[in-house]
Parts: C-alpha cells; structure tokens; sequence
C-alpha cells in the first residue's frame, strides 16, 4: 500500500505539525483565555437547554462558572492526576483506537462484502437437517416384527414421549432428543415411504420413516447481509488498529529494567 | 462417557452425519426430479404411466411430506423463552445492547448474533417460540435519546450518554448514566420541558417496531412469536413487582403498553386488561421474580393494605395464570426457610430485592408458600388468588438467552460480560484492591484472591418454558398458556407429563393408546381433579432427559395440604434411576452414586436414566382435605456455570457457593377439591 494513500500515514504526520506548531502558540497553563468565541459557545450550550437566549447577566455568570471549572481542571492536570487516572487513560486509549479505525470505518463497497462473505461461508453456514417420522416399540423383537404389520403399525408401538414427526431437525436437535447412537443410525437410512430400522435411542427402540434430507447449506448473502456487514466492519476495525500500532511501534524504544 | 467427551463425539457425529447427508443429496437428485414432475397433479388421480413403463428403478412414494404437521391430539412439547429484552429496554441500552427485536427472534430460530462485548451467541439447539418483553416504561426512549440527530436528545440534552453504544463508547462508566436518565426524564415530564405528546410518540414508535418484528418471525407450524412486554413496578420497599405481558393476537393491540409510569399498582394494570379483553383483545400477566419481591408479590393484603377479597381474587387468576417460577436471577419455587424438610429447596437462592443488594424477605416471596396460602383462603370459604401453573424463562437484556451452564454470559451485556465481572474468578490485583476501596459491600476476599461479590454470582444459567400443544401456532400455544399445560424447566430440554385421575394403572402406562387414555379419562397439569368418592387419585408421572445434558436421577411429587387453614408440604420420590427404589418410610431414592469431576466438569457416565415413568399414588390421601401436586425432575449432577468459567480460567470453584447443580422441571400443579360439604 503507498504510504501517501493512507489516512494513517498523514494523521501521523499532521499530528506531528499540529503537535509542533501548538508547542509554540498555546497558552500556558496559568493563563485562561475568555475571547467572543467561547461566550458564543456557552451561550448556545445554555440556549439548547433552557429554550431561550441568555441574558448579559447570564452571560457573566456562565464564564465565571467557566472559568472556575478550567481552574479545578487544571489544578488537576497539575498534581497529575489526568496520568494516574484509569478511566481518562481508558477513554483516551479508546478515542486513539477510535481514531485509527476511522480508517477501516470506511463502509465496504458491495463487491467487497460479498468477497468477505464468500471468503468466509463457513461462518453462515445453515446446519443439514433431517425430517422424519419415528415410532417406539418394547423391545427390538418387538420392533422388527412391526415392520411386516402394514398400516397396523402404530397400534403395535409404545406412547412415545417424542414426537411422532420430526421437521428439519439439525444433528444438534436429533441429538438433544434421540441421543448419539439413534442419529448415527438415522443418518444410515436414506428417504423413503417404508419404514425402516430397527434402531436404538437412549429410550429404546424405534422404526423410522426418513422423509426429507437437506444437505448443509450456506446462507444466501441477500438474507444475512446485516450480519456480514457486522462481521465485515468488527474484523476491519480489528485489522485497523492492528496496522496503527504496527505503523507506529517503530518510533518507541521500549526499555526492559531487571528487578 | 463424561461431558466434554460426549461434545467431542457429538462434534464428530455431525461432521460425519453432514458429509453423510451430501452424498445423500447427490443420489437422489435425479429420484428428486422425477418426483417433482409426479407431485402436481398427484392426489388421488395420480397417473400410473410412467411407474408401468420404467418400472422397479425407482418406486415413487405415495405419500407427500407435508412440512407443516398436522395437529396432534395428544399435544407436543413446545420449548420457548417468553422474557427477553433488547435495545428498546432502557436498562438493556444502558448495558450495551443494540440487537433489536429482529435480531432476538432470529437468534431464537437458530442464527448467530453478536454480545455487546463482541463474541458471537448461538443456541445449541433453536426454540420454537419467543416473545420479546421490553420494559413499557420509558420505552425506546434511551435509545433515542442517546442517538444525537433526534429531537428527543436535544429536548433532554442527554450529551452525557450521545452515542452511548457506538464502539469508541463500550467502556464508558455505565452506572449512574440510567439514574440520571430516568430522573431528568421524570422532571422533564413533570416540569414540561418534555410534552406527553412526545414521551407518547417515542413509546408507540417502538412499540409498532416490537410488534413488526414479532409479525415478521412469525410462521404457523414452524416458530411462533408473541407481542409482549414488561409492566416494571415496585413496592415502596423497592420490592419487584414485575410482570410480562403477552398478547394471544397481534391484529389489534393497544396504542401503546400499560407502564408503571401510569401506575404502579398492578391491580390497574388488571383493570387494563379486562378492559382490552372487552375490546377482544386477550392478554395474561405473567409475575417474575417474586424472589425478589420482599414478600410482597404474594402477600394476602391488596394495594391498599385491606385482607384479599372475592374480587381481587377472581380479577388476578383472570389475568395471571401462570408465574414465571425460574429464570437467571434466581429460582422462585420455594426457600430452605420456608421448606425445612425438602432437601433440595437451597436450589440458585437470589436473597435480594431486584436490583439491589437489600436482602429480600422470603415469606410471600416463593410460589409454593403461595399455593398453600391459596389453599388456606379456600378453607376460609374465599376465593383462591394464587392458582397459577408455572413457567421458566431467561429475563436476558442482550436478546440472546443465557440458559448453558457450559458458557453463561450472564443477562447484563457489558457489566457481567467476563468471569472477573460476575465474580466467578478473582479480579486482577489491580481491580480487586479498587473494587474493595470502591465497592466494599459487593466484594469479598476468599483466600488470596478479591471476587466481585454482587447479585451476578447468585444468578443462574436458567430457564425455558415447555408447553404441551396441538401445534405450533400463537392459538394453540396461548391455549396452554390458558390450561396451564406448562412446565419450566431451568434451561435444559427435559420433558414431562403429568396426569391425574383415578383408573391409571401399570398396564395404562404400557398401552400404545397411554396418552390418548390419560388425556380422556384424567386431567393434565394446570387442571383441577374432581373427587370420585373416597378414591385416592392416580398419577402418571413420566420424562425425559435432555441427551445434551445429563441423565434424569429422580421423578419427585410435591404435596401441598392444608387442614382447617393449617399448611403442610411433602416430598415425595416417586421413581428412581437404576432401579433404585424409594424407601416407604423416607419416600427418599436410594443413592444413585453420580459423581461429577470437578477438575474438568466430566460426569458419571453408567448412572442415571434417559426416561422415567411410573403411576404413583398418594399413600397419605384424605379425601377431605383440600390439595395440590406438582411434579419436580431432577438430572444428575453438573457443574454450575460459575464452575466451567473457574476451570477456564484455572482457578478453583468459589468455596462459598455450590460447585454443582442439579438441573431440573417442575409441572404447573393439579389441584384436588373434595367435594362440597
């Protein structure tokens, strides 16, 4: 990437000359600058929260309280204790890390998305399913001779506490209610109107009827949009503050002391 | 086998169950399109031809799958959550939130959405029904307040929360943020500043955006949503006094949700919804958390402090059927000192008021101590306030349920996102030693290390809702809302049965015609059991295990009696895993010996059952005396999610809290009446 394209690249060095240039013109810490600008500012704070104009008066008062806060902030700056602070050191971390995203925050170009998504399928990927029905017998005898019985079928199983039809069921599913061994078994059997088995579940025994097999599929990019842009835009901003830091870490020497 | 080997080998199960099924897919493509050119004209004039010309390659299924089943008599088991917030819930926005109502119900239906710390949340296995329940005070009105381009914001010149959850926003101080919000809001109200108009329009826009995300998700026969939200009161002595509030249609709804900003006494709240069902529009009540109540979410005074009359009775089992009996802050079924002699009532005790750290009173605070007190007013000749059948549910505020102990994130988004956060692990030394300066009532040292000690250490990785219906739709399931066909259960998938009648025998239990038989000649849960002469009732009592989870233990019937006024409770085991019986005179299992390995979670795995089933009757049985039941499940052991996080993270489980649990089900409860006179 040329370094002159990147947002990076010159916040680094405008910071610099801006860092440079206020070294030289700010104000010292002991002189407090009231000027029109600030007074149009506080009046507009004050106008926002009270729905009207202030008065002269009001004016005055809104500076001295101004200026009585800057003294209690700078105070503050003055024993340090902006540096000791873990929350202004948190919130100031953030506003950088903030800051370098802006970057990546650029939003992705629809090619780019679907690049992303494509790059990425497993991540959407909508689990395989299976429907069907199944009954629960007595024992495997009791079973295997119900599948010569015809449309007699079901007068020959036991109340069964799961569901007689299964609808697009995923592993996961057919797990949580049948148990391990009764899945592997299902998966055995192909679709087909007969019933089949013998298999065995962490109830008993069962006859299946296989009724409806989808593989696993990805989702498609028009439904799950919002979640791949939210993807997209977390790993970029991830990304982002990773090449900041990279950019940036060569100008500190970092010093180990031994204990 | 124990637990982390049974996810290794269900991993591997579907690995090989998915390559399996695309070989699958790649046979019958080619039967797939012959089918599909049969289908249309089929029924019952299908054409013979082509299965007489090219005969035996294939045969052409007669039947047609239909993917919406049919209704089933004997009702299914249905699993749900009917407690979640999102972004519009002011407290949920203020802990990071920003999935809205869509994304909860597509989280529901199996997809993957995001925790506001950024890890992504997906359920094992989808549910089948879900009702958003946002707090109706002051809804929607944070987030808007908190988005700089509305009105709203600058009316209220919430500059102190703009962009609030933006990324660059996550680790802002978040408490205090939500008092400030809510009292310049009340004074804003108060004063002026802030019309009734706008308050109105903010509510109502988010409450039509809550209603179209429920229309959206909704789908007969596959998932059902339900238009809902949360009446959010308190007593004067900060004790809960919540409900939810869902609605049976979403063709015609208030304008906008009954809050606490229009009162708090939720005998108005009643009122509002008689009102409605005048109107056609039916609504049920649903009390949380009476745990936390300070006994004042069953107490036998009304609002203004007179004794509970026929008309508040008949007014309150109207509109609240159910309670929620379980959820991530705690278990409200009974308490150790209101339950001396059932062992296992020390189950995920919340002791605070909602919200603080005030100890709650446990006396009028717990369902079963109500259902006694029911009883007792019956012997006084007064309508019973409290029959009410239970369910369970999450109370999440990210939108995602938190209902696996093997990975809880809490219900509080950024502020219980991390194992140092709801106490599980120590703080670092650095934290620890600002929280004890900071925080001292909510932290505790425990050996070497300093633990955040709020109410997230006593919450639980709970509950779901189960109920028994026809199918899959908002009729059939408000139905059982309405029966009472309900079971909670604290957050694994066991299901349950609970019948009572008279004529249930062993060879009942055994017959292919068991339920259709049960639900003929008994009634199910959440019925009353008209006497039959002196006959002591027979109960089926019959569940099973969550594959996922750990095997059943035990089946339990709770009694609760009253003699002149006077209550009793007892618990009985009724069935016991590996063949165990249960001692005549204890009415206790023998000990099934389950052990969980608390170095790295694994369980027994030769004990416990997958199904237990049994007609059990009441050897103590007066017929005179009035009397409930209710069925407890019990699993066999497993790590507490407190445990899981400890082991990830390599410390030992906190020795001041249970390093295990055991999961469980409660039934709503059948009720005997003996007969007048």
């Amino acid at each position: 990437m040329n370094p002159l394209k990147s947002h990076v690249f010159w916040f680094v060095v405008l910071g610099t000359v801006i860092f440079a240039i206020d070294e030289q013109t700010s104000d010292p810490l002991d002189t407090i600058v009231v000027d029109a600008a600030l007074e149009r500012q506080l009046a507009a704070l004050w106008a926002a929260q009270v729905q009207r104009e202030p008065t002269e008066e009001e004016i005055v008062s809104l500076v001295d309280d101004y200026v009585t806060e800057e003294i209690w902030r700078r105070e503050s700056i003055r024993l340090s204790l902006d540096e000791e602070d873990e929350i202004i050191r948190r919130r100031m971390i953030q506003k950088m890390q903030f800051i370098a995203e802006q970057e990546a925050e650029l939003a992705p170009t629809e090619e780019e998305l679907r690049a992303y998504y494509t790059a990425n399928s497993e991540k959407y990927e909508v689990p395989s399913s299976v429907s069907f029905e199944q009954l629960q017998f007595q024992s495997r005898d009791a079973a295997t001779s119900a599948l010569s019985a015809g449309e007699s079928i079901a007068g020959l199983a036991v109340s069964s506490m799961q569901s007689r039809t299964n609808v697009r069921q995923s592993p996961l599913q057919v797990v949580s209610t049948f148990g391990r061994e009764f899945t592997l078994s299902l998966n055995n059997y192909d679709v087909a109107s007969d019933w089949q088995g013998p298999i065995q579940s962490v109830f008993g025994w069962h006859l299946v009827k296989v009724l409806e097999k989808n593989s696993a599929s990805v989702a498609p990019f028009i439904d799950i949009r919002a979640t791949v842009l939210g993807d997209y835009s977390y790993e970029a901003r991830v990304q982002a503050q990773a090449d900041f830091i990279e950019q940036v870490r060569p100008n500190y020497d970092i010093v180990r002391k031994e204990r | 086998m124990n637990q982390r080997a049974l996810f290794l080998s269900s991993a591997l199960l579907i690995a090989a169950f998915s390559c399996g099924l695309e070989a699958q897919t790649t046979d019958s493509a080619g039967a797939a399109t012959g089918v599909g050119e049969e289908v249309p004209d089929s029924g019952a004039a299908r054409p013979a031809a082509p299965s007489q010309t090219r005969p035996s390659l294939l045969t052409i299924p007669s039947d047609i799958f239909n993917a919406i089943p049919e209704k089933n008599a004997t009702r299914t088991a249905f699993f749900g959550d009917l407690h979640v917030h999102t972004t519009y819930s002011l407290d949920a926005f203020n802990v990071g939130t920003m999935a809205t109502p869509y994304d909860a119900y597509r989280y529901a239906s199996g997809d993957t959405i995001k925790h506001p710390a950024g890890f992504d949340m997906r359920l094992r296995v989808p549910l089948d029904f879900y009702a958003v329940t946002d707090h109706a005070m002051y809804l929607g009105m944070l987030y808007e307040a908190a988005d700089p381009t509305t009105e709203l914001n600058r009316i209220m010149n919430s500059g102190y929360m703009e962009d609030f959850n933006a990324p660059e926003n996550l680790l802002l101080e978040r408490s205090g943020i939500l008092g400030r919000f809510v009292g310049d809001a009340r004074r804003m109200i108060g004063d002026g500043t802030l019309s009734q108009d706008m308050v109105h329009d903010v509510i109502s826009n988010a409450w039509k955006d809550t209603v179209a995300a429920a229309e959206r998700y909704n789908k007969p026969g596959e998932f059902t949503t339900f238009v809902a939200y949360e009446y959010t009161a308190f007593s004067g002595d900060r004790g809960n006094l919540h409900r939810n509030v869902i609605f049976r249609d979403a063709d015609k709804l208030p304008a906008v949700p009954f809050s606490s900003l229009h009162s708090r006494n939720p005998e108005d709240l009643w009122d509002w919804m008689d009102g409605l069902r005048d109107e056609g529009i039916e609504s049920l009540a649903i009390p949380h958390n009476s745990n936390g109540s300070n006994g004042q979410m069953f107490k036998l005074v009304d609002w203004a402090g007179d004794p509970l009359d026929d008309n508040y009775s008949s007014q309150r089992v109207r509109n609240e059927p159910l309670i929620e009996i379980t959820q991530i802050k705690g278990t409200s079924e009974t308490h150790p000192l209101l339950s001396d002699n059932d062992e296992w009532a020390d189950f995920e005790i919340m002791p605070y008021r909602v919200g603080s750290l005030l100890k709650s009173e446990p006396s009028g605070s717990y369902a079963r101590e109500a259902l006694l007190n029911g009883l007792s007013l019956e012997d006084q000749g007064q309508t019973n306030p409290f029959e009410f059948g239970f369910i369970g549910a999450s109370d999440t505020h990210t939108a995602a349920i938190g209902d696996d102990e093997t990975d809880f994130y809490g219900k509080l988004g950024l502020t219980d996102a991390t194992p140092q956060q709801t106490g599980a692990v120590p703080l670092s030394a650095e934290a620890g030693a600002r929280r004890l300066e900071n925080r001292p009532d909510s932290t505790k040292v425990l050996g070497a290390g300093v633990y955040a000690n709020g109410s997230d250490i006593t919450f639980g990785a709970s509950g779901i809702t189960g109920v028994w219906a026809e199918d899959n739709t908002r009729e059939s399931i408000y139905n059982a809302f309405r029966r009472k066909e309900t079971f909670a259960t604290t957050g694994t998938r066991i299901k349950v049965r609970f019948f009572g009648g008279y004529d249930f025998t062993d060879e009942t239990l055994a017959a292919p015609d068991m339920l259709e038989t049960a639900y003929s000649e008994g009634v199910s849960m959440g019925s009353d059991l008209l006497p039959n002469g002196d006959l002591a009732p027979r109960f089926i009592v019959w569940a099973t295990q969550d594959a996922l989870s750990a095997p059943l233990q035990r089946l339990q019937v709770i009694k609760g009696w009253t003699v002149d006024g006077e209550p009793n409770e007892q618990v009985f085991d009724v069935a016991c895993s590996d063949g165990l019986a249960v001692d005549p005179l204890s009415h206790r299992c023998g000990d099934n010996g389950a052990q969980v390995n608390l170095g790295d979670c694994s369980i027994s795995g030769d004990v416990g059952a997958a199904e237990l089933k049994t007609v059990w009757t009441d050897p103590d049985f007066d017929p005179s005396v009035r009397a409930f039941y209710y069925v407890r499940v019990l699993e066999n052991p497993t790590c507490r999610w407190s445990t899981w996080d400890a082991i990830r993270e390599g410390y030992e489980p906190r020795p001041d809290f249970p390093a295990t649990i055991q999961e469980r089900a409660f039934t709503s409860p059948i009720w005997y009446r003996p007969s007048s006179g």
